[in-house]
């Protein structure tokens, strides 16, 4: 209960911040993979970063 | 001792022998006492399987020394806590109605005991018996609870009045759990398993006052550290806004009209403090108005001559800014606020901390509300704050350094706030970010140089901790560079990070963050990064051998990923060394669990990165994935099902670069992958099995649809296709990509449609 005192639910944590490295590399990894696929089919759309 | 050997069944007439101690009317006080407390001790260290099947002997002699013809009141301490210690182990009991009469009968005569400790102990009772065992509560609630607890909370003596607020903090959780569990029973149109009997929403009349006065009764100068009735009541206040939603607005809102303008701080607090308790829980349509209603004096408010009201009006805004943004994101007092909170900022560093707080979430939404606005790719053009951006960043990096950030967390909330603010701005910020990164990475330098300086293990720590943060914000940075002015800095930012990852001596925490930074730089600089490949190397292998740290490890793990995405081929004379030394990870049995589903994932990353130079590995991969593919778990542990996930949705990413990495990216498949044909009956059972399993995630939903997707791009030429096809259209698989097309992920649904059309080709081909 102590810890519900006046809490800052948000605030970003080491923890946080390798959570949201590892999402991001899940995500390249997905963007990555997809681009495979769309030189191999024609018809898929990457979005995202990966076209830069 | 009863601990030691009564797991191992080496004392079997213990409890017999202790509970005959009791209920021998021969017995002494201090023997009963002693024995009672023995009893308590035991119950609460012990496994309470191993006390199960002995509950009702120990029940019976815990609830003869509690009743209240027992004349000591130290014989009935000791039976009342010890009945606390064994309440999780008497659900039988609580089973049987004639036992929970009996036992909820003599716990509510132990409330009204003349002994403060009986009463707290009583007490301490009921909130761990409302906590497990709240479906029987109802026949009680009403005739006794209810009065018991509405007392408590009214008692001048502090440990009873807190039992009372925990009490109905420990109904609301209940109900909100059962609420949950109602909204997912319907999803899925089953009828729960549980009902809340909406306790808190009836007890809302008679509750909400007792608790508003509590509010009122705050210590001036109290410590951080106290737990006392009105910090219980705040809690209180706001678990019952999150219960009860709506109905709380009508009983709290007079209160703090009456008393926000009251002459006594302690009642202008306690109005402000009501006012953020009940922010999340009702519609945020009903609340809006009110709060806008409010704004000017709320807005007054941070100035007030007492620390304590400006504090939690601080607080208060941080949970406004968190969860109603739009009550202040609006031209009529965005202006305002954001000059009360600059220069609340410079004021108390408990009143500075929620400040930096207030400013994270602000960023969020108004970055969130001016995405929401703009089409196209990339951060919006501008967003409301953007002509503030300067000054709130400048003071927020003023804040950073002050000489009393340690207090109350401040330095941390102000860096954080100013890597919020980073992470979401605008195009028309870019400047101040280019700048902030110019800062920050001086001030990398200074603290590097003062290294060598650093003596004491407080001052080791306080360093450690402002290199982590200082490399964090690097990392928000980095993130907004664009591709053109990330060459210009990378020397430089390169360098203090290898800097960093050479002087020892450091927590694992610090090079974790620097290794996390070195994988944004990766990500932003892409081939560019080829050139400190080899300064960086050394310190990459002791990352990845760092298992006692496995946060370090974890962290290096991914930067191998991020290097094999970022050089593709490029990465080829570095592979063995680094297949080896993952390989090796996976081998060791000590090694934390999280890091070995992405150390398979990286494995795919590696062959699709060096394509048909991976056959070298092919063998031992495969061979890996093959046993990894097998793991069992304890599906009744919850953790275990999310490990087994993961670990399946990484060998799904390993099958997935290899084929695809074999297969080539020309017109023509290269030969190489037929190397995988053995393979694939086991990649195609693999995927059956997870289709057939009720707890698989939507995860390995999308990672089984490419893979099925992969494997007919591959294999579906004339060759092979007649022979992959009766494959996937197995109805289990063909399951598998129906749930995936449904999926509300837009990944899944995606990656199932794809892998449809992809089985249809080769239909229509064959």
């Amino acid at each position: 209960r102590f810890a519900q005192y006046k809490c800052k639910s948000s605030t970003p944590s080491q923890d946080k911040r390798r959570q949201r490295i590892l999402e991001s590399q899940k995500k390249r990894r997905f963007d990555f993979q997809g681009h495979v696929r769309n030189l191999a089919d024609g018809e898929w759309t990457v979005p995202g970063q990966w076209e830069q | 001792v009863a601990c030691a050997e009564l797991p191992h069944k080496l004392w079997p007439n213990l409890i017999e022998h202790l509970t005959g101690n009791i209920t021998n009317p021969e017995g002494t006080e201090m023997m009963r006492e002693a024995t009672l407390e023995t009893i308590g001790y035991i119950c609460q260290d012990i496994d309470p399987e191993l006390l199960q099947y002995q509950s009702n002997e120990i029940l019976t002699a815990i609830v003869h020394g509690m009743k209240k013809e027992e004349t000591s009141n130290h014989v009935r301490l000791a039976a009342t806590n010890a009945l606390l210690n064994s309440l999780e182990f008497t659900r039988q009991n609580f089973d049987r109605e004639s036992e929970r009469h009996f036992i909820m009968q003599v716990v509510c005569e132990a409330t009204q005991s003349t002994d403060t400790r009986i009463r707290v102990a009583a007490l301490q009772c009921l909130v761990k018996i409302m906590s497990l065992y709240y479906i029987y509560m109802e026949h009680y609630m009403g005739p006794a609870l209810f009065a018991i607890t509405m007392e408590a909370m009214k008692s001048d003596v502090d440990e009873i009045a807190l039992q009372g607020f925990e009490f109905w903090s420990t109904v609301c959780d209940e109900e909100v759990d059962l609420a949950i569990e109602l909204s997912e029973a319907a999803e899925q149109g089953k009828p729960p398993e549980n009902t809340s009997r909406f306790y808190a929403k009836g007890a809302l009349p008679y509750l909400i006052p007792i608790l508003l006065i509590t509010l009122t009764k705050q210590e001036e100068f109290e410590s951080d550290d106290e737990w006392n009735p009105c910090k219980a009541a705040g809690v209180c206040l706001m678990l019952m806004a999150t219960c009860c939603d709506d109905d709380i607005v009508a009983h709290v809102l007079p209160f703090v009209q009456e008393n926000i303008r009251n002459q006594d701080w302690r009642f202008r607090d306690a109005a402000v403090m009501a006012l953020g308790s009940i922010i999340e829980g009702p519609d945020p349509t009903k609340l809006k108005p009110l709060m806008e209603q409010a704004m000017p004096m709320l807005i007054e408010l941070m100035k007030d001559p007492s620390v304590v009201v400006r504090d939690t009006t601080a607080w208060m805004f941080g949970r406004v800014c968190e969860i109603l943004p739009d009550a202040v994101i609006n031209e009529q007092f965005l202006a305002q606020l954001l000059q009360a909170l600059i220069e609340g900022l410079q004021g108390e560093p408990r009143v500075a901390s929620n400040v930096c707080w207030a400013f994270s979430s602000l960023a969020e939404a108004a970055f969130e509300a001016a995405e929401a606005a703009t089409t196209g790719d990339g951060p919006p053009a501008t967003f409301c704050l953007s002509t503030y951006f300067q000054p709130i960043v400048n003071i927020l990096l003023q804040t950073t350094d002050r000489p009393d950030g340690n207090q109350h967390n401040l330095r941390n909330a102000a860096y954080e706030a100013l890597m919020e603010m980073v992470k979401n701005s605008p195009k028309d910020c870019y400047v101040i970010v280019q700048n902030t990164t110019m800062i920050i990475l001086e001030r990398l330098r200074k603290v590097l140089e003062m290294e060598s300086a650093v003596q004491s293990c407080n001052d080791r720590s306080q360093f450690n901790d402002l290199q982590s943060l200082l490399c964090a914000t690097l990392q928000s940075v980095l993130r907004k560079v664009t591709p053109e002015d990330a060459p210009k800095i990378s020397d430089q930012i390169m360098a203090a990070l290898l800097q960093m990852l050479s002087t020892g001596g450091k927590g694992g925490g610090v090079q974790e963050d620097a290794i996390l930074a070195v994988s944004i730089l990766i990500e932003v600089l892409g081939e560019g990064f080829e050139k400190y490949v080899e300064a960086f190397k050394p310190f990459l292998a002791l990352g990845l051998q760092n298992c006692a740290e496995y946060q370090v490890c974890l962290a290096s793990v991914g930067v191998v990923g991020d290097l094999s995405r970022a050089l593709g081929r490029k990465i080829l004379p570095l592979c063995d060394d680094l297949m080896q030394t993952l390989l090796s990870i996976l081998a060791n049995d000590s090694v934390h669990r999280q890091v070995k589903p992405q150390i398979l994932s990286v494995f795919g990353d590696i062959a699709l990165a060096i394509g048909p130079n991976f056959k070298t590995y092919l063998d031992v991969v495969l061979n890996t994935l093959q046993q990894a593919s097998q793991l069992q778990v304890d599906k009744s542990d919850y953790d275990m099902v999310d490990y087994l996930n993961e670990v399946r949705e990484g060998c799904l990413e390993a099958y997935t670069g290899i084929v695809q990495g074999l297969k080539g990216d020309g017109e023509q498949n290269n030969a190489d992958v037929c190397l995988l044909l053995p393979h694939v009956p086991h990649m195609i059972s693999f995927i059956e099995h997870i289709a057939l399993d009720e707890d698989k995630s939507d995860g390995n939903i999308a990672a089984c649809c490419g893979l099925i997707g992969d494997m007919c791009t591959a294999f579906g030429g004339q060759n092979f296709g007649g022979q992959i096809l009766p494959m996937v259209e197995k109805q289990s698989i063909q399951d598998l990509m129906t749930a995936g097309r449904r999926s509300k992920g837009h990944k899944t649904k995606t990656l199932a449609n794809w892998a449809t059309k992809e089985i249809r080709k080769l239909k229509n081909t064959s």
